[in-house]
């Protein structure tokens, strides 16, 4: 069943391939054993409830930590074996802010860091803050920072893009906006999307998986996910039936947690 | 630009463009320097009396209060007694004499009467001889500091300010990370290390020639590489920056204690004699005082104190690179 969790069928051009992986730190199992495998333009959601391991499960596709056990390829080279830096790019949960480094120069850096010369000029034209070039990261409001991110995380146009609560800190407008550039982008390479916001993830994702407990719970787009919900358990209709069943919790007819 | 220059132009800005930051950066030593002056203005401490013996021991049996130090030639005792850290000279090399300052005639007389035909001459002493002594070890405690604070310190800050997750996104090479922030801060501890011994030759006459200023240049750059070392190794291996500070001064307070920056070493117990010689602040104040006070150096006496230098710049170094974490984790 598509629904359910799965081991897809391991492809050579999936972007994201991981198999049977295991992370434990601090004497916490973190991610136990994982499988699947996804490719293409699309956007990938992984959901779950705090402590669901999402984090650590970015983390470990970033390359930043080191799997306890498993495989995982990323645009169909092994981790362990590289880490196609130049194909991959990513925005943090929480991006580093500074009064020491104004937009441009950080436009600048992670530009010519990912080998594109003179990349600033596109990113903040791109990204609309060319009349807030000179203004230090930590003042620029949480929708200018994000479009800056998000710009300079592309600027090398990767393959693959990584986003960690990227619209946590925005207002509905920027959100709006942000959500139709995310479905842009995900028409262009394989995006992967960790969110707490359901509706965002309704709205946005191709593909939803449904992380809890640092076991995946559900796998499937949004339509097939929300038909796999047993009619006891539909309330609202939306993602959140399937999210909130997934975590073995339910909502009452007003809406509350039961 | 390249990622390096980018980098590099970042990291020297960083304190350049904080004002109260620069201020700091720049004041500190030199107020350091104006508190040592001040605090020794009357000379060395010491209880002993300490007689520069140049030539054969003497026959005659000396008072137990004097300590001779045994010294290679009249020039360097001449110097030494300069600095008001001996209290004579005493020439065994031909017709023997003993040479004091101004103050040191009744020591002069007395060490006469116990060495047959002695001769007392008094030589003029300069005002800020005691200075001359404590700079180097000031302009040490100058790049240990900037050294340790400026890597370790800036390493641990972007870590948990999440610059080196993002760092950690792009291909950049450690090395290429590492070097961009040691050659940054190098470039401010030359400027800060330059603007010291500049005042101090201003304001307390420092013996300088333009040789003896580059080679004080010089060490100070090998001792700001051998303190960025540590400073990295620091960084790596502990993981908050209060931490950081507690084992920064955890190492600077006895690096500087046992340093010979306020006594000569020889005045400690044996074993912590021995210990201070291995250490870098040590071998940068004893190389310092030779470039600056040794009327005629030899490459010979600096050479096994910058082996050294190098030995620690190694391990701080192979440590911090085997152990470096772009992550908080």
């Amino acid at each position: 069943m598509s629904t359910t969790a799965r081991t897809a069928t391991p492809s050579a051009t999936a972007s994201v391939r991981v198999e049977g992986l295991r992370v434990s730190f601090r004497g916490v199992e973190a991610l136990k054993g994982l499988e699947f495998s996804f490719g293409g333009p699309q956007v990938v959601g992984i959901l779950g409830p705090n402590g669901a391991g999402k984090s650590t499960l970015l983390d470990v596709l970033e390359g930043l930590r080191r799997p306890t056990a498993g495989r995982v390829w990323l645009l169909g080279q092994a981790l362990g074996e590289g880490y196609p830096r130049g194909r991959v790019g990513a925005v943090l949960q929480r991006e580093f802010v500074t009064d020491r480094m104004s937009a441009r120069e950080y436009a600048a850096l992670f530009s010519t860091l990912q080998g594109v010369r003179d990349g600033a000029p596109g990113i903040l034209r791109e990204a609309g803050l060319e009349h807030r070039a000179e203004v230090p990261l930590d003042r620029l409001s949480g929708g200018e920072a994000q479009r800056l991110h998000l710009h300079t995380a592309l600027a090398h146009d990767p393959d693959l893009l990584f986003l960690d609560e990227p619209s946590a800190h925005l207002d509905p407008m920027s959100r709006q906006r942000f959500g139709e550039r995310l479905k842009a982008e995900g028409r262009r390479r394989t995006v992967v999307l960790c969110t707490h916001d359901l509706t965002e993830a309704e709205a946005v994702c191709d593909r939803v998986l449904f992380l809890v407990d640092g076991v995946l719970r559900r796998e499937g787009t949004v339509e097939a996910l929300l038909e796999a919900v047993p009619p006891e358990a539909r309330h609202t209709g939306t993602l959140a039936d399937a999210f909130f069943h997934a975590c073995g919790a339910r909502l009452t007819d007003k809406g509350d947690l039961a | 630009m390249s990622a390096f220059s980018q980098l590099f132009r970042l990291r020297a800005l960083e304190v350049l463009r904080a004002r109260a930051s620069a201020v700091f950066f720049f004041a500190v030593p030199l107020v350091l320097l104006a508190a040592l002056a001040v605090t020794f203005a009357n000379g060395h401490p010491f209880e002993r009396r300490r007689v520069a013996l140049v030539g054969p021991v003497p026959g005659g049996a000396l008072p137990p209060e004097v300590l001779l130090v045994p010294t290679r030639d009249e020039p360097l005792a001449l110097r030494w007694l300069s600095t008001h850290t001996l209290d004579a000279v005493l020439v065994t090399r031909g017709p023997p004499r003993v040479l004091t300052g101004p103050r040191g005639r009744l020591l002069g007389e007395g060490l006469a009467g116990r060495v047959p035909g002695a001769a007392v001459t008094t030589v003029p002493l300069p005002r800020w001889g005691y200075v001359h002594y404590l700079f180097p070890g000031l302009l040490a405690f100058t790049v240990l500091t900037s050294g340790l604070f400026g890597m370790g310190g800036a390493l641990l800050r972007d870590r948990e300010n999440r610059f080196l997750r993002k760092l950690a996104l792009t291909p950049l090479s450690r090395a290429t990370f590492v070097a961009a922030q040691g050659s940054a801060r190098g470039l401010l501890v030359l400027g800060q290390s330059a603007l010291l011994t500049a005042a101090a030759w201003l304001c307390f006459a420092l013996p300088l020639t333009p040789w003896r200023a580059l080679g004080l240049l010089a060490l100070a750059a090998c001792g700001l590489v051998v303190f960025l070392g540590l400073g990295l190794a620091l960084a790596c291996l502990v993981r908050a920056e209060a931490l950081l500070v507690d084992a920064i001064f955890a190492l600077t307070t006895p690096m500087v204690l046992l340093s010979e920056a306020f006594y000569p070493a020889s005045e400690l117990p044996e074993p912590l004699a021995r210990t201070a010689t291995f250490l870098p602040t040590t071998q940068l104040v004893r190389l310092g005082r030779v470039v600056l006070l040794d009327p005629s150096p030899s490459p010979r006496e600096l050479l096994p104190g910058l082996g050294i230098l190098v030995l620690w710049a190694l391990l701080g170094f192979a440590l911090g690179l085997a152990f470096f974490r772009w992550t908080e984790d």
